[in-house]
């Protein structure tokens, strides 16, 4: 078993060192008659078959060199009589021309069976000279059980050549040096071959992929010079490319570079191959990405795509488009190895902007842009305001009032809120979701608490993902907060005349039937008492003069008349001086609570009755007398005198007149005069009728005695005295005993007589002056006439003699003065002055 | 009663009245005489010179001063006797009425200097000026008037009207 193995690997080894393009010879195929012909009633056959005998066409002279072939055994015997049917045979190679030599020319075999097949090689070795030869291959086979043969032959043309010279194959090439998918590369070589032989086998190995070469200029070329060979136009792969020729003339084989030739590479060293074509292609993005997809306007936001490793990485930009525009933003470039480099832009963006981006790579070859297409990537999702609509109600409250906090919240990420609470005082107080939605949507959250009197600050806050959101942004909002305060009352209204309550709540009626009400009649200035009393829970003082008593709707503030706590009862009065006459009078009380919710919003006001248009009656009043109007007592308006005479004698009667006007004088009061004479006292009686109202002269006529003596005179009408003079004494009458009297002058001329004469003479000289006044007077008129006169006498002189006394000038030829004395007063001369030159006397005459 | 009473006389009443009558005059007479002095023409017109002018306004006032006189010596020697003396017709100063009544005799003495004054023209004239004179005239007219006027408006029954009077 040894010996067919080696020669197998022999076979093989041979095999492989013979160029592949030898022909081989193939003689067909040759079938022996039947073995088994008329055995076992012909129901059986058995034949011997030869096949596959292969035979080079051509070797080189001195070479070794096999020749198989394959014999079968074919038939029908019953397997259970398998012994019968042994066949037993040779096989025998034979050379026409013996021109080969090989050590053992027939095989011989035995004891095979239909179903066997045997494989017979040969090793020849073409010693015995050049030329051509026939190989012949015979069998002869036998069968044991009946020793029935057959034979076969098969036979195949063989020529022995002298040695082979190698082609050769150079200047190989190809162009261009790079493209992308789209170019069209091309390869070529240069055949050579001693021999002149055309190759029988060439092909370009190109990554490993064997392509045909063509003749370029087919029937020109001649191998011995050259001929060169063209791969046909091609389009490559990305990358870098390798390759190799490798062809063979039928017998030796070419190759280039050689196997073993060492090349650099763009990457490095190459073995047994030529550094090709580099085809490029546009950059692949892949992997973009964003991180993360969430924030607000503080986040920091990175965007990523990572460039595709290529073989040429170089000259490629990567860019990144945010919102439309080209960014400026320097990547954080990462080189992920193999799988490319990573571009990182990070950047914060801003809220309510619905942000996209894509990325887009360039070099040499192209340019990709990720997404594909015009699409862009959308995102990321800002998160800016999520809480709106934050109110508070009400707005004002006391410390029993329930408020609700209330405030929106949305997201447009449709995050859901982690905590939404209200900060009151720096406690949180959680706000409860009323709505159930869609986050993207306005989601009411809400909280109802009570609150302590005073002021509160508060905010709402509220957290979701990792950030937070506040209303307001800074500081606190304020709320006040007010004590509870109950309305204050007021009660027991009552009306107190002179110490006796007259009304009181039981009294209250309506406006519309207070005038049945039964009231008691006072007298005008009768002092009236009112009360109520202010009432009011939390203790609550009524405001500063806001207790007021409306008296036939007039107010009229009310006095606090102790000091007890609103809690308990506080009175107020007022008194009511001088109720004003008349009938249906009422009163009702108002007040205001001191206490106020804010300064913007007044105390509460009150009224008792409590009802409106409901008041408490007061007294009517009846007016009281008129007050008296003391009378004047005033010297007589007649010009006489109060006492007359001044002075006179004790035998004169001395008569005292007073006037007296008592403008609220009725008939059965008469005013009582009397005139207080040095201490005594004398009645006065009215003289010329009696007018109290416009005035009475009072007068008596007294003898009195010898003296310096005071008086005044006094009036009394029975209600007011009225004194004249109001202080002091008048003095008078200075009664002397040797004076005339007054009487006695009266009897005598009221004119001193001796006087008449100087009046006489007077009255003469006044008449002579008035006659000669007159007289001056006519004669100075007779003069203005006279005057007038002679004026027109003139003229009617001066017209006559018109022309002489012009003749006269003539011939004078001298200035006349006219002197006329009865034309001086035409004189244009101060007259005063004149008189004042001349004297009188020189002008009596004129 | 009755007859023991002062009834007011037709002398006390004339001697009013005479006072009136003299300050009219007075009034009269100064305008003419003013009016002359202004417009000559005028005067010429009325009184066909000056000289008639003067003379007549001498004779006026002659008579402006006897009448005057009357007024003063009715009143005086009638209703005021008991409280005027006789002569120089003085009110002593503490009666009532005193410095207004004591007004009209002043006024009178006025009168009486301007009587003479016009009459002793001539002497005035030469001794200083006839300016000198017009206005020495003029301005103790001008102050006669004044002082008439007051006297008259207040103690004058009849001018009590004006409400200026010192009566009680």
């Amino acid at each position: 078993m040894r010996r067919p193995n080696q020669k197998i690997v022999a076979i093989i080894v041979l095999l492989l060192l013979v160029p592949s393009t030898i022909s081989i010879a193939d003689a067909g195929t040759k079938t022996t008659s039947n073995l088994c012909i008329n055995c076992h009633g012909n129901r059986y056959g058995a034949y011997v078959t030869l096949s596959q005998f292969t035979v080079p066409s051509e070797v080189e002279i001195n070479s070794v060199f096999t020749v198989t072939v394959r014999l079968t055994v074919s038939g029908n015997l019953d397997p259970s009589e398998s012994d019968y049917w042994l066949i037993d045979g040779d096989v025998t190679l034979s050379s026409s021309q013996d021109k080969f030599s090989f050590s053992s020319a027939t095989y011989s075999y035995s004891n095979l069976l239909p179903g066997d097949t045997v494989n017979i090689s040969w090793q020849l070795t073409a010693d015995q000279g050049l030329g051509i030869d026939t190989l012949q291959v015979n069998t002869f086979s036998i069968a044991q059980h009946e020793g029935r043969t057959g034979s076969d032959q098969l036979s195949a043309g063989i020529e022995v050549s002298p040695p082979n010279v190698a082609p050769q194959l150079s200047a190989p090439n190809f162009t261009p040096s790079e493209g992308d998918t789209n170019q069209i590369f091309g390869f070529e070589v240069t055949w050579s071959d001693a021999d002149g032989d055309y190759p029988s086998y060439l092909r370009l190995i190109l990554d490993g992929n064997s392509l045909p070469l063509n003749e370029a200029n087919p029937g020109v070329d001649d191998p011995v010079t050259g001929v060169r060979y063209i791969s046909s136009n091609m389009n490559l792969g990305l990358g870098h490319h390798t390759y190799y020729f490798q062809g063979s003339d039928g017998i030796s084989g070419a190759r280039l570079p050689a196997g073993n030739e060492v090349t650099q590479g763009p990457h490095g060293t190459l073995t047994g191959v030529y550094p090709g074509p580099f085809v490029g292609g546009a950059p692949a993005l892949s992997s973009g990405l964003l991180s993360p997809l969430v924030g607000d306007n503080e986040t920091n936001f990175t965007y990523s795509v990572i460039l595709d490793s290529g073989d040429d990485m170089d000259g490629t930009n990567v860019t990144f488009w945010l919102d439309g525009f080209a960014s400026v933003i320097t990547p954080e470039i990462t080189d992920l190895g193999a799988t490319g480099t990573q571009y990182n832009f990070t950047t914060t963006l801003s809220s309510g902007i619905n942000h996209f981006h894509y990325f887009t790579a360039v070099n040499r070859f192209g340019a990709i842009r990720f997404p594909a297409g015009t699409g862009s990537l959308s995102g990321p999702i800002i998160i800016g305001e999520v809480l709106s609509s934050a109110s508070i109600s009400p707005i004002q409250g006391n410390e029993n009032t329930v408020y609700n906090f209330s405030i929106n919240y949305s997201n447009p990420a449709m995050i859901s809120p982690d905590s939404i609470s209200v900060i009151i005082d720096g406690i949180p107080i959680p706000l409860n979701l009323t709505t159930t939605g869609n986050w993207s949507e306005e989601n009411q959250f809400v909280t109802e608490t009570m609150l302590n009197s005073g002021n509160h600050s508060y905010y709402f806050l509220a957290t979701e993902g990792e950030r937070t959101h506040r209303i307001p942004k800074q500081g606190d909002l304020q709320i006040s907060v007010a004590r509870f305060d109950s309305d204050p009352w007021l009660e027991a209204g009552v009306i107190i005349v002179e110490g006796i309550e007259v009304f009181n709540h039981s009294s209250i009626s309506a406006i519309d039937e207070i005038e049945n009400i039964s009231r008691p009649v006072i007298l005008s200035g009768t002092e009236i008492e009112i009360k109520v009393t202010y009432f009011d829970a939390e203790g609550d003082e009524a405001k500063e003069k806001s207790v007021l008593a409306w008296i036939d709707g007039t107010p009229h503030i009310m006095q606090l008349s102790d000091a007890n706590s609103t809690s308990i009862g506080q009175e107020w009065f007022y008194l009511i001086p001088n109720l004003a006459v008349g009938t249906n009078h009422s009163v009702y009380f108002t007040a205001v609570s001191n206490y106020s919710v804010s300064e913007i919003v007044p105390g509460v006001s009150i009224k008792f009755p409590h009802l409106d248009n409901h008041l408490i009656p007061l007294p009517d009043v009846e007016a009281p007398p008129p007050p008296n109007v003391p009378p004047t007592i005033v010297p007589p308006t007649d010009g006489r005198m109060t006492l007359e005479p001044f002075a006179g004698s004790v035998e004169d009667n001395y008569t005292y007149l007073i006037e007296i006007v008592d403008p609220d004088w009725v008939d059965n009061r008469t005013p009582t005069v009397w005139l207080e004479l040095d201490g005594k006292i004398h009645y006065l009686l009215p003289i010329n009728g009696t007018d109290y109202l416009n005035g009475t002269v009072f007068g008596i006529t007294l003898k009195i005695s010898e003296g310096e003596h005071l008086h005044r005179f006094v009036v009394n009408d029975s209600e007011d005295q009225v004194t004249y003079p109001e202080t002091d004494m008048l003095s008078g009458p200075t009664v002397q005993p040797n004076m005339i009297s007054v009487d006695e002058l009266k009897s005598k001329a009221s004119f001193i007589s001796w006087a008449w004469w100087l009046i006489l003479l007077n009255s003469f000289l006044i008449m002579g002056g008035i006659g000669w006044g007159i007289h001056t007077f006519v004669e100075a008129r007779d003069t203005v006439h006279l005057k007038e006169k002679r004026k027109v006498e003139r003229s009617i002189r001066e017209f006559d003699e018109n022309e002489k006394i012009r003749t006269t000038e003539l011939e004078s030829n001298t200035e006349i003065w006219s002197l006329d004395s009865g034309d001086n007063h035409n004189l244009d001369i101060n007259t005063d002055e004149l008189l004042s030159q001349l004297g009188d006397e020189g002008l009596e005459d004129l | 009663m009755d007859g023991k009473l002062l009834l007011e006389s037709p002398v006390y009443l004339i001697g009013r009245w005479t006072g009136i009558i003299v300050f009219l005059l007075l009034i009269i007479d100064f305008t003419m005489m003013e009016i002359f002095r202004l417009r000559k023409d005028t005067m010429k017109e009325w009184l066909a010179s000056r000289v008639y002018a003067n003379k007549l306004h001498g004779i006026t006032s002659a008579t402006i001063l006897l009448v005057a006189i009357l007024h003063s010596m009715l009143l005086a020697f009638g209703h005021w006797n008991s409280l005027v003396s006789s002569f120089p017709l003085w009110m002593p100063l503490g009666e009532n009425l005193a410095i207004m009544y004591n007004l009209g005799t002043l006024a009178a003495c006025m009168m009486l200097f301007l009587a003479l004054h016009g009459y002793f023209r001539n002497w005035f004239w030469k001794k200083w000026s006839h300016k000198a004179w017009v206005r020495t005239h003029f301005w103790t007219t001008i102050c006669l008037i004044i002082i008439i006027f007051i006297h008259a408006i207040t103690i004058g029954e009849e001018l009590q009207f004006l409400g200026l009077s010192i009566r009680s």
